[in-house]
C-alpha cells in the first residue's frame, strides 16, 4: 500500500504542494488531474524518489521510504516522452532494468524478447527505438516498466505525445495489461476521459491540494 | 553520494588553482612590483606605451587581430550561407574540411604560408621573379590569420542559420519580402549575435598568437606574445614581459568579456523546422558556389597542400633520411609520450569539470537560485581562452623556478591546453541531455554509478571523443609552452622543425618541410582515429587556440 502523508513542496518561491496526502491500495489505479504546472508531475517524481518533499513522508507498506534513493524504491516510472535510451535497442531497452537487479545480460534479453513477441514487438527487437512509432515506442516503455514486476507503476501523462485514435487504442490496452500485473498504479493526466478509462478513483491537484474528483 | 559529487569540483579547482590561477597571480605581482625598469626608471604599468617599439607591438597586435576579424567576417558570412543554404556536389566534403585548420598545429600552418607564398614558395616564387616580395610583409601573417580563423566564422554561420525556423523565412517572404528582405529583416537578426561572438573569438586568437607570429612576422610584424618570449627568453627582462603580459591579460579578459556576454545571449537550442536546403539556380547562383570552393581553396586548402608538395620535392631531393634521424625519432617518441599522457590527465580533468557543472547547475535549479556558481564554473573552463600558452608558460616559469625543468610540470601545462576542450564538449553535451533518461534508469533500479555508466557516458560519448581529438590535436602541435618550459632532451617535432627553420641553408628547409608534413599527418591521424566518422559534427566552442 503506497501512502503519501502531509506532503509540502515550494518551486521557485511559490507553494506547488501544500499538504498532500493520499493513499493507494494494491491493484488499484488512482488518477491525478490537474492543470498544466499544478505539481502533478512533481508529485509523482516525489513518490519515485527523483524529487525530495520539503516535508511529510512517503511511505510503502508501513515504511517511510522518503530517504530512500528511487532505485531501491523498486517503482518504475513512465514518462511523458516515454524516456526510451536511444543508444541501446528495443530488446536492450526492455532488459535494462533486469540487469540493473542483478539478472545477467542474456538472461534478461530472452527475457525481454520473450515479453516483446506477445506485444507485437518481436519483430523490432533489434531495432534502435527512434525507428519505431509512437505507439510502438509507447508499448517498449510500458514493457521496460513492467517486467521489473515494480511494486508501484507510476504514469506520467502516458498517452499525451499520441494521436487521438491512437491513445483509445493504447488506452484500453495499457489498462489490461496494468490489471492483469495487479500492481498499484498512479496515473497523472489532465484528460479526464483518460482517467475514466483507466483509474478507479481519481483526485484533483488544485491550489497545491487534492480534491476528490470522484 | 554529496560527498562523492563535492569531489568531482576538487580535482579542476586545484589543477587550475595551481596551474592557471596561480601562475597568473603571480604574473601580476610581477607586474605590479617593479622590480625591472624601462631605461632605469621604476616600472610602471604604463611605461610600455613610453616605448615607441612596445607601443607599436601592442598596436600592431590590436590591428592585425581586426583586421582578421573583420576580414574572416566579410568572406565568412557568405561562404556561410551558401554552405547552409544550397545543396551542391561536395558540400558535406567541404563543411568537413573545414575543420581541419583546428586541428593542424600552428608551426606546420606557418610552414603552409611559407611553402605557399615564401621567397621559395610555391607561388612565393614566381611572384619574386615579377619583384613583389612578401616577406617582411604583414601579408604573410594576416593571411595565415585567415587559414586558421576563416573557419570559425564560417561553421558559426553555417550553425546559426541552420537554427532559423523556416516558418519565419516563409512567413516573411509570404508578407512580400524580397529575399534578400527576408535575409536583412529575418536571418540577420538571427545570426548577428553568432558572428560577434566568432568575431571576437577569432580577434582572441589573433591577438594572442604566437606561433604563426613567431615565424611569419618578421622582426617588424609579430606580435606581443612574441616579444614577451623573447623579453623572457633571451633578454631575461622579466619586469617588462611582465607588465605587456599584464596588458594583454587586460586588453583579452575585456573582449573575453564580450565574447561571453554575446554567448550568454545565444538562444538555447530550440525544435526548429530547418530550411530545406536547395539547388542554386542558374549561372550566377553557380558562380556563387564556384567562389565559395576557391575562397576555401585559396585560404584554407592551399597551404596544406603545400606542404605536402614542398615536402614531396624535398623527398624526391634526398632529403628522406631526416625522417630516420635519430633526433627525429626521439623527437617523435617525446611528441607522442607526453600527448598521451597530457590527453589522459585532460580527459579526465575534463570529464570531472562537465560533471560537476551538472550537477551544480541541478542544484542551483532545485534551489530556485539564478545559478551564479554553476555560471562561475562554467566561465572557468574559458580561462584559457583568455590565458595563452606563452602567459600560462611565463606564469609558471616565474611561480615554480625550482621546476622549470621538470617533466611534470611541462606535461601539466600541456593537460592545462587540451582539458577545455573535452570539458567545454562534454559540458555542453551533458546539457543537452535531457534530465529524463537518468530518471529512467534511476528508477529502473540503476545507481548513480550505474546510471552514469550505462546511460550517461554512452550517451556523451560523441562529445567525449570530439573533446579529446581536438586535445590530442592540440598537445600534439604544442609549440610554445614547449618552447618556454622544455630541456633539449624533451625535444618535440615543432621544436625539432623550429630549431631546422633556424639554421641557414635549403637542406634545413627541406628537413622541416618533411618534419611539418609528418607532423600534419600525426596531428590528422589522431583527430580521425578519436573522433571517428563524427568529424563534422563539431559544435559551437570546439574550436583549438592557435597559439
Amino acid at each position: 500500500m503506497l501512502e503519501l502523508r502531509d506532503i509540502h513542496k515550494h518551486w521557485n518561491g511559490q507553494p506547488l504542494l501544500r499538504g498532500v496526502s493520499l493513499g493507494v491500495a494494491a491493484g488499484e489505479t488512482v488518477a491525478l488531474l490537474g492543470a498544466s504546472g499544478s505539481g502533478k508531475s512533481t508529485l509523482l517524481k516525489i513518490v519515485a524518489g527523483l524529487e525530495a518533499p520539503e516535508s511529510g513522508q512517503v511511505w510503502f507498506d508501513h515504511t517511510d521510504i522518503t530517504a530512500l534513493p528511487p532505485e531501491r524504491r523498486g517503482f518504475a516510472l513512465m514518462f511523458q516522452d516515454f524516456a526510451l535510451f536511444p543508444h541501446l535497442n528495443v530488446r536492450d531497452n526492455v532488459a535494462f532494468g533486469l540487469i540493473e537487479q542483478g539478472h545477467r545480460r542474456a538472461q534478461a534479453r530472452e527475457q525481454a524478447e520473450a515479453l516483446l513477441a506477445p506485444w507485437g514487438l518481436a519483430a523490432h527487437a533489434r531495432a534502435r527505438v527512434w525507428t519505431l512509432s509512437g505507439g510502438e515506442q509507447q508499448r517498449v516503455a510500458l514493457a521496460r516498466a513492467l517486467i521489473t514486476r515494480p511494486r508501484v507503476l507510476l504514469l506520467d501523462e502516458p498517452f499525451s505525445a499520441l494521436d487521438a485514435a491512437l491513445r483509445e487504442q493504447l488506452r484500453a490496452e495499457f489498462a489490461e495489461r496494468i490489471g492483469a500485473a495487479g500492481m498499484a498504479a498512479v496515473l497523472v493526466t489532465h484528460d479526464e476521459t483518460e482517467a475514466r478509462g483507466m483509474a478507479q478513483r481519481a483526485w484533483t491537484l488544485r491550489g497545491g491540494r487534492l480534491e476528490s474528483a470522484w | 553520494m554529496k560527498r562523492a559529487r563535492w569531489l568531482l569540483l576538487a580535482p579542476p579547482l586545484v589543477f587550475l588553482g595551481l596551474v592557471q590561477v596561480a601562475p597568473l597571480m603571480r604574473l601580476l605581482a610581477e607586474a605590479f612590483a617593479g622590480r625591472d625598469a624601462f631605461g632605469g626608471e621604476p616600472l610602471r604599468w604604463w611605461a610600455l606605451w613610453q616605448d615607441a617599439h612596445l607601443r607599436w607591438r601592442l598596436l600592431w597586435s590590436f590591428l592585425q587581430a581586426s583586421v582578421t576579424g573583420l576580414a574572416a567576417f566579410a568572406i565568412g558570412l557568405p561562404m556561410a550561407w551558401v554552405l547552409a543554404r544550397w545543396t551542391f556536389p561536395g558540400r558535406g566534403a567541404l563543411l568537413r574540411l573545414l575543420m581541419l585548420p583546428f586541428v593542424v598545429p600552428t608551426l606546420v600552418a606557418a610552414m603552409g604560408v611559407l611553402a605557399l607564398w615564401g621567397p621559395r614558395g610555391v607561388l612565393g616564387a614566381p611572384l619574386a621573379a615579377w619583384g613583389i616580395e612578401l616577406e617582411d610583409t604583414p601579408w604573410l601573417l594576416l593571411y595565415g590569420n585567415l587559414f586558421f580563423n576563416l573557419c570559425v566564422v564560417v561553421r558559426a554561420g553555417v550553425e546559426a542559420l541552420e537554427r532559423i525556423d523556416a516558418t519565419r523565412l516563409a512567413a516573411a517572404r509570404s508578407l512580400g519580402a524580397t529575399p534578400w528582405r527576408a535575409f536583412w529583416r529575418v536571418e540577420w537578426p538571427a545570426i548577428a549575435p553568432w558572428m560577434a561572438a566568432a568575431v571576437c573569438l577569432v580577434f582572441l586568437y589573433c591577438f594572442s598568437g604566437f606561433g604563426l607570429a613567431l615565424v611569419l612576422g618578421g622582426p617588424r610584424y609579430s606580435t606581443v606574445e612574441v616579444e614577451i618570449y623573447t623579453l623572457v627568453a633571451h633578454e631575461l627582462a622579466l619586469g617588462p614581459a611582465s607588465v605587456l603580459a599584464l596588458w594583454m591579460i587586460g586588453l583579452t579578459g575585456a573582449v573575453a568579456l564580450g565574447y561571453a556576454a554575446i554567448e550568454q545571449r545565444l538562444a538555447a537550442p530550440a525544435r526548429v523546422v530547418p530550411v530545406p536546403r536547395r539547388r542554386p539556380a542558374g549561372a550566377g547562383q553557380w558562380a556563387a558556389v564556384a567562389a565559395v570552393m576557391g575562397g576555401f581553396g585559396i585560404l584554407c586548402a592551399a597551404p596544406l597542400l603545400a606542404i605536402a608538395w614542398r615536402a614531396a620535392h624535398a623527398l624526391a631531393a634526398g632529403a628522406a633520411p631526416v625522417l630516420w634521424a635519430p633526433e627525429t625519432l626521439q623527437a617523435l617518441g617525446n611528441t607522442l609520450r607526453f600527448s598521451a599522457a597530457a590527453l589522459a590527465l585532460a580527459v579526465a580533468l575534463g570529464l570531472a569539470h562537465a560533471l560537476a557543472q551538472r550537477w551544480l547547475g541541478a542544484v542551483s535549479a532545485r534551489r530556485g537560485g539564478r545559478g551564479r556558481l554553476a555560471l562561475g564554473w562554467r566561465a572557468l573552463a574559458y580561462l584559457p581562452l583568455v590565458v595563452s600558452p606563452v602567459m600560462v608558460a611565463f606564469g609558471l616559469l616565474l611561480l615554480y623556478p625550482d621546476w622549470t625543468a621538470s617533466l611534470g610540470l611541462l606535461l601539466v601545462a600541456y593537460a592545462l591546453l587540451g582539458y577545455p576542450f573535452v570539458a567545454r564538449a562534454l559540458t555542453t553535451a551533458l546539457d543537452q541531455l535531457p534530465a529524463h533518461w537518468a530518471q529512467a534508469a534511476a528508477t529502473l533500479g540503476a545507481t548513480p554509478w550505474r546510471v552514469f555508466w550505462r546511460v550517461t557516458l554512452p550517451l556523451v560519448q560523441p562529445a567525449l571523443r570530439r573533446g579529446a581529438a581536438f586535445a590530442a590535436a592540440t598537445a600534439l602541435g604544442e609549440f610554445a609552452v614547449t618552447l618556454f618550459l622544455s630541456r633539449p632532451e624533451w625535444i618535440t617535432l615543432t621544436t625539432l622543425i623550429h630549431q631546422r627553420l633556424g639554421r641557414p641553408g635549403a637542406a634545413n628547409l627541406d628537413a622541416a618541410m618533411v618534419l611539418a608534413a609528418l607532423l600534419m599527418g600525426l596531428a590528422l591521424l589522431a583527430f580521425v582515429l578519436i573522433e571517428g566518422a563524427g568529424a563534422s559534427s563539431g559544435q559551437k566552442g570546439d574550436t583549438a587556440s592557435h597559439a
